[in-house]
């Protein structure tokens, strides 16, 4: 059955501890602007993996030490799932005000010491040892934050607006996302690349701090949520959470339907939307790191607002079909999207004559190696730029290295917002099937276990299925490369984003209830 | 069921195959033991999941 514009379900709020104006305002500014900054303190680490790569994982091969480095990234990934667990089960115990206060504390603390440990050539092994054991607890911080956040809003929110509303702590991930790049940009460009290279890119671990200050400073005012207190007083709160949301099977049964046919979906998609978008354009097109910042940061920008116009739309057609919608057009649509961003930033379209130039530097260093660096710069009929600087090691006592080659492309103003409109579509996906989400799963789920039901699926599908997205989209890029095809498929690694969407989707359309938006009072 | 059973097959035999190479990069082992352990136990939910849909359990759920 499909309900377009249905007026089976009254438009009214059912929902008595419901706020509005001020009060609404400030619920959802103190969950937002702290979980964003959670979201923030997450991505600064993955937005600056070949950084991270260089100072605590080194290794002779570039690809193994961004593999190493995007492994401690993943891993963060994949404890949110376990922190989901703790976290949840002290928010149905608690209540929700605390414990997200203890998981935005963890991740400021994580996040900032980050910043502080020195590098692999100072500390040798307990450089990474000790970056991952960081990277572990913030993972385990931000598995406690998002299930919190998202029930404390839908616990306020009217019944009739609850997907408009909760939109705006969907906005928080991506938004969280932008101002990491801002801040990587700003504290780029201010400093210097040579500077940032050494030491500056700490800066934005060490920011953090300040912010996650400001965020508990408005949190500790919170009230608690009335739903909870509610709850709590007439002593219908749960003995055990964790035992009643996964040890019962009617409960069990929709954290499966949850993950299954709809999180693990939305995890890819919104993965590949943004994370695997900025890891394609740096590492196969080759686009120079600030453009690639931009696009995405315009694109982004441009796209936010859709978060909250498809979450009122779930409001009024029901969340199901809206979610199914962006699987199904990530599924379609991903392939050409990707190969049109490789078409665009292509280096295999006709030179303009008389654009490059060669310049040979020898050095002598101290180790009396010579080091020849050569330069080639093209430019193309399409308007790019490319440049490639080769660095060819010749050791003093004979042996050679393998050179090192860095290549950047430039693109022209209409290849850029060509590749800008494609990341924005992408996102506009992700807007689809994370717009609706957290009104979904809080609906499907009682308050006495709903912090503990829904954070379990939503990170497994985000953390696992979502964050290894660019971990395995390179694996299997690298798998694509044979000794007939030495580059392999660079669009190989899609196949999972595609897979997972697919198997979801079908799910979704099959299991999902057409409506869950009911009232969420219990 | 069907896909989760296959899922499972592929990760353990392409997985068993990779690590039990000649030479095995050390980024190749952490791939394969971070996906094995995480992925496998998912595909079992997915199973259990299939089990429960196979049974009607999903057959009547409010909002329908």
């Amino acid at each position: 059955m499909l309900y377009f514009m249905s007026n089976e379900l009254p438009n009214v709020n059912t929902n008595p501890n419901a706020k509005t104006g001020w009060g609404l305002t400030s619920v959802i500014l103190a969950s937002s602007v702290g979980t964003l900054i959670e979201w923030y303190d997450f991505y600064i680490y993955g937005t600056l993996a070949p950084y991270i790569a260089k100072q605590f994982f080194p290794s002779d091969n570039i690809t193994a030490s961004y593999m190493a480095a995007l492994g401690s990234f993943a891993a963060g990934f994949i404890v949110r799932p376990f922190g989901a667990l703790f976290f949840g089960r002290l928010g149905d115990l608690i209540g929700r005000k605390y414990t997200f206060l203890v998981t935005l504390l963890l991740m400021g603390l994580s996040t900032f010491s980050i910043g502080l440990i020195p590098g692999y050539d100072k500390i040798g092994i307990l450089a990474p040892i000790i970056i991952l054991l960081l990277r572990l607890l913030q993972g385990l911080a931000l598995g406690g934050e998002y299930g919190g956040a998202a029930t404390y809003v839908a616990e306020h929110a009217p019944s009739n607006r609850r997907g408009y509303y909760t939109g705006f702590i969907q906005t928080t991930a991506t938004v969280g996302l932008l101002l990491s790049i801002a801040v990587i940009l700003t504290t780029k460009n201010t400093l210097g690349e040579e500077t940032f290279n050494d030491w500056g890119w700490r800066v934005p671990f060490w920011i953090s701090i300040i912010m996650v200050g400001v965020s508990v400073f408005i949190r500790l005012k919170m009230q608690e949520s009335p739903m909870f207190t509610k709850i709590k007083h007439s002593g219908q709160l749960s003995a055990n959470p964790l035992k009643e949301s996964f040890g019962k099977r009617d409960n069990l049964k929709i954290v499966l339907l949850a993950l299954f046919g709809a999180v693990a979906g939305q995890g890819v998609i919104w993965y590949t939307g943004q994370f695997y978008a900025m890891s394609f354009m740096d590492k196969v097109c080759n686009i120079e790191f600030n453009a690639v910042r931009y696009i995405l940061a315009a694109a982004i920008i441009v796209g936010t607002p859709f978060f909250l116009i498809f979450g009122r739309w779930s409001d009024s057609i029901g969340r199901k079909w809206i979610m199914m919608a962006g699987m199904l057009l990530g599924i379609l649509t991903y392939r050409p999207i990707y190969q049109k961003m490789l078409d665009i930033s292509s280096t295999k379209v006709e030179v303009i004559a008389e654009k490059g130039t060669i310049d040979q530097i020898f050095t002598l260093n101290a180790a009396g190696d010579s080091v020849f660096t050569t330069t080639l710069v093209k430019g193309f009929v399409n308007g790019n730029t490319y440049k490639e600087v080769t660095v060819d090691i010749k050791k003093a006592d004979g042996s050679k290295v393998k050179p090192e080659v860095k290549k950047t492309v430039w693109l022209s103003s209409s290849n850029w917002w060509m590749m800008a409109f494609l990341v924005f579509l992408q996102i506009l996906y992700v807007t689809m099937v994370y717009g609706p989400i957290a009104a979904f799963l809080v609906e499907l789920f009682p308050t006495r276990i709903r912090y503990s039901s829904m954070s379990l699926p939503y990170h497994i599908g985000n953390g696992i299925f979502g964050g290894l997205v660019p971990y395995i989209a390179v694996f299997l890029v690298e798998n694509s490369k044979t000794n007939d095809n030495p580059s392999g498929d660079p669009l190989a690694g899609l196949f999972y984003p595609m897979i997972i969407a697919a198997v979801c989707f079908v799910i979704g359309m099959l299991y999902i209830p057409a409506r869950t938006d009911k009232n969420v009072q219990d | 069921m069907l896909v989760a059973i296959g899922a499972i097959w592929f990760l353990l035999s392409r997985g068993i195959h990779e690590l039990s190479a000649d030479q095995v990069s050390p980024d190749k082992k952490i791939f394969w033991w971070s996906i094995l352990p995480v992925y496998i136990p998912l595909m079992l939910g997915l199973i259990l999941f299939g089990w429960y849909a196979w049974k009607g359990e999903y057959d009547e759920l409010e909002g329908d």
